[in-house]
């Protein structure tokens, strides 16, 4: 593999990196290859319980999403593969006065964008959530375009439409380091060879500090452990995806019926470990027992775990590096890779091929910490909201 | 799936037997089979048609999930029982996982090893098995039998002896009808759980002597009412349940003539039929002689109706007889319980052969506790662990393709997963495509994710495909805590 190239390197065959190559295939960008570690979709974007929501409480992300939503609308069709996309609601709880005034301030900024979210009140909350125990529920946030995907499927559609439009797809073989001539990367070394190209994405999620680290860019990106936990099927129950913002419990109900469990655990913190545990178990029972005495039967399946891109103000880091061009970023998304990947993969075509820095990408620029200028997103599933 | 005692979402391969438990099919309409209706169209749900086939979620996939899926399987989220139940938590010396005859010497040799820093002490043992009494599966197999065979006899009373010894040892403490369901390594906890109460035990030293399941082998209609693993039958026998009065054994680990024997003792058949893939030897010809079973060497089962039909194929020729038969008892290959093992490091080496599985033997250590793994599941033909580790080796699995993987591992009739019902030949078709490694594989197909967790389907799913792609043997997956469906309420008190 020494004498490889390639137009255009995508580092990461997650799902961000995919649909990066699938959109630039399609428009015609030349020779593309992908490259990931292990195989593809095996980290975070095979762990996460696919929740997709426009709900997010600063402009650019909220921008972002809506564009990313009409493009999942449309997604299947354009694949020829069922990503299983459900609109069936995402609802935010409030439990505390500070709560319910963050999310009535939510909303409105929503709606000011053009997100048609809406603040649900108790009576509605209890009507859609039946076994929800209303003791304290102030109000909640509800965005019926929000829903889920079923992260395989999507894996699968776009790693088959990608193959497709000719993009190369080489698994097991790390990328170790970019090298660069005169401030331009030229060739990136590999565990299998050194590939030359003159445009690399970094969509590595939590190793993108570790490749970025080897042109001297440190990005500011931690990897965060996550649990979840999946409970057997049942008839449908639960309509929307379901999130209180006082404890952090979210569940899901997928489309084949198992629930997607997942809540804040003190236990979380800087780790790539992988393995799951008692406490979290011990919490997330809890918690459902008390905010629905009723599904103290749901049997759990299974636990598993993985990992955040976490970046300090909960936004991803997008676009060319000023230091090093052709070095493009793709990662930090603190969560939220998987609902924005449809549009990344768009986004990142119309910047590639036009040169131009589309305008939904222009806030997320890595220099935005340095410039005092964060985006901060607090509404991050796992993370402390005040 | 069924509804046992009323609670809905079992699988009754899941299941270990209670004494009279009430079985219901889910959402069963009386006038209409819907088993019978969906296992006539499962030949055009192929695996992942959802995806290939309805490019809108919120149609097609919406009928088939949120309509086809529950009306013929899901069930609702049983009201809880609201059972107030304590936690309790044991710190113990050792602790010994399964009660068989492994697990029972294992105790006996750990209750006699010093423990404190200048050995003063003998250190305390605890049991714990699923079942009520001690013994394991050969308990539950052959102790009401009188024993056909005077090495049988021996056995048992071989046994009986060690079960003895263990109940007068004082330090040895037992914890019945009880189940673990993983080990998790943040509070170096094993979380087991029986009726009434939810333990989280720890301790220095575990022995992983779990056992090992039954595992249907690939025929057409494997998974019909009427095919019965041979445990099971022989549990039903011992609840005096009316059995039919004719079966064809199918015989695969080697306990086939025993099996046979015990159905016409105590099943008080007339009609027995053996089956195996191999030929018999004269001490099993002799059994089955005395008692009238008719032997039918080096031939396969090669269809079984839900009239009663049974065809078998000779391997030599290419035609079939048919024969009637009330049931089909499958003494099948075994699947071992490495999860546990594997989730405490355990170094593991997993020979299945047509006929055997072992554990031979491993040892590690993690964090605090140093694990290990006793005993073989089939030693020789009946059934009987062996006592002590003898040697060590990585995790190795060692998988031999059975003649029923070769002649169905096409047939769309015959089910590997039977959580999923994923067919031999959704399973083949998927390899085929490309989903050929596990993880794939199990995402795509659905085998390994139902409620068993693997525990029915494992071996068949690492058979198929070391059948199709040797390169791809080895680990199977990561097993996840908890290693049964766990209820969330108990765990949730405080």
């Amino acid at each position: 593999m020494s004498t490889r190239s390639a137009d255009l390197l995508i580092v990461g065959g997650g799902v961000v990196g995919l649909s990066v190559a699938y959109n630039c295939a399609k428009r015609g960008l030349g020779k593309i290859t992908l490259l990931d570690r292990g195989r593809i979709g095996r980290g975070a974007s095979s762990r996460n319980l696919g929740g997709v929501r426009e709900q997010f409480s600063n402009e650019p992300m909220i921008r972002l999403m809506k564009y990313s939503i009409d493009v999942w609308e449309g997604l299947s069709k354009e694949l020829r593969w069922n990503v299983l996309f459900d609109q069936k609601g995402y609802l935010m709880l409030a439990r505390t006065e500070s709560q319910a005034e963050q999310v009535k301030q939510n909303v409105r900024l929503q709606n000011s964008i053009g997100v048609n979210s809406v603040v649900l009140e108790r009576d509605d909350v209890a009507e859609m959530l039946p076994q929800l125990k209303m003791d304290g529920v102030k109000c909640a946030s509800f965005n019926k375009r929000d829903g889920a995907v079923h992260h395989d499927a999507v894996l699968w559609g776009l790693e088959r439409a990608a193959r497709r439009h000719g993009v190369e797809i080489i698994e097991n073989v790390e990328a170790t380091k970019l090298c660069t001539t005169s401030g331009r990367i030229n060739a990136v070394e590999t565990t299998a060879g050194t590939i030359s190209t003159q445009k690399v994405i970094n969509a590595t999620g939590v190793f993108s500090r570790d490749l970025a680290l080897t042109v001297g860019i440190d990005l500011p990106i931690r990897s965060f452990r996550r649990e979840a936990l999946v409970t057997e099927a049942y008839k449908h129950f639960l309509k929307p995806v379901f999130w209180d913002l006082t404890l952090g419990l979210l569940l899901s109900q997928t489309l084949r019926g198992e629930v997607l469990c997942d809540t804040r655990d003190p236990g979380n913190e800087e780790s790539r470990d992988t393995g799951v545990s008692l406490s979290f178990l011990k919490k997330l029972a809890r918690e459902v027992c008390e905010l629905f005495p009723a599904l103290g039967e749901l049997h759990v399946l299974r636990q598993w775990s993985g990992t955040y891109d976490v970046t300090p103000d909960g936004s991803p880091i997008l676009g060319e590096s000023d230091e090093v061009s052709g070095l493009y970023f793709a990662s930090g998304f603190t969560g939220h890779g998987l609902m924005v990947a449809p549009a990344l993969g768009r986004l990142y075509a119309d910047y590639l091929i036009s040169g131009k820095k589309p305008k939904l990408l222009e806030p997320f620029r890595l220099s935005r910490f340095a410039e005092g200028k964060p985006i901060v997103e607090p509404l991050v599933a796992g993370r402390k909201i005040a | 799936m069924m509804r046992v005692d009323g609670v809905p979402n079992v699988r009754v391969c899941t299941l270990v037997g209670n004494k009279k438990p009430r079985l219901e099919i889910q959402n069963h309409i009386r006038l209409l089979d819907t088993f019978r209706l969906t296992q006539k169209f499962s030949g055009l749900l192929k695996p992942g048609f959802q995806y290939t086939h309805f490019n809108d979620s919120r149609g097609m996939s919406n009928l088939f999930y949120g309509f086809l899926k529950r009306f013929t399987g899901l069930g609702r989220v049983a009201t809880t029982s609201k059972l107030k139940r304590s936690t309790e938590r044991l710190e113990v010396d050792n602790l010994v996982i399964g009660g068989g005859v492994s697990g029972m010497n294992a105790a006996l040799k750990a209750s006699n090893t010093k423990v404190s820093p200048n050995g003063s002490r003998q250190g305390s043992v605890l049991l714990v098995d699923t079942y009520g009494a001690l013994g394991g599966d050969i308990v539950q197999r052959w102790q009401t039998t009188m024993g056909y065979s005077e090495l049988l006899r021996t056995k048992i009373e071989e046994v009986q002896a060690v079960i003895s010894k263990v109940i007068a040892n004082e330090r040895i403490k037992c914890l019945m009808n009880t189940r673990v369901v993983g080990y998790y390594k943040d509070e170096n906890t094993f979380l087991a759980i029986s009726e009434r109460s939810t333990f989280e035990i720890r301790a220095k030293n575990v022995f992983v002597a779990s056992g090992g399941h039954e595992v249907l082998p690939l025929f057409p209609n494997n998974d019909s009412p009427r095919v019965m693993l041979s445990l099971g039958a022989q549990i039903l026998m011992n609840q005096r349940a009316r059995l039919p009065q004719s079966a064809v054994v199918l015989d695969l680990n080697g306990l086939g003539p025993l099996v046979a024997a015990d159905l016409v003792e105590r099943g008080k058949m007339s009609s027995v039929k053996l089956t195996r893939t191999e030929g018999f030897s004269t001490e099993e010809i002799d059994l089955c002689n005395q008692r009238s079973i008719e032997i039918l060497p080096k031939s396969i089962v090669s269809n079984v109706k839900n009239s009663g039909s049974v065809y078998i194929k000779s391997l030599k020729e290419e035609d079939q007889k048919k024969y009637d038969a009330g049931l089909v008892v499958v003494c099948g290959r075994y699947q071992p319980n490495f999860e546990l093992a594997l989730q405490l490091g355990i170094n593991l080496r997993l020979v299945t052969g047509t006929a055997e599985v072992r554990i031979l033997q491993g040892a590690a250590g993690v964090n605090a506790v140093s694990a290990t793994a006793v005993g073989s599941l089939v030693n020789g033909s009946y059934g009987l662990g062996s006592s002590s580790p003898e040697e060590s080796g990585q995790i190795i699995f060692d998988i031999t393709t059975d003649e029923y993987m070769r002649h169905f591992a096409k047939s769309s009739d015959s089910y590997v997963c039977l959580c999923e019902d994923v067919t031999a030949k959704d399973m083949y078709d998927s390899i085929e495509m490309g989903y050929d490694y596990v993880e794939s594989l199990k995402r795509y197909t659905g085998c390994l994710t139902g409620p068993c967790q693997g525990k029915q389907c494992a071996l068949n799913t690492a058979s198929m495909l070391n059948m199709m792609n040797p390169k791809t043997s080895g680990l199977l997956t990561t097993p996840r805590q908890p290693l049964y469906p766990l209820p969330l309420w108990s765990v949730a008190s405080e």
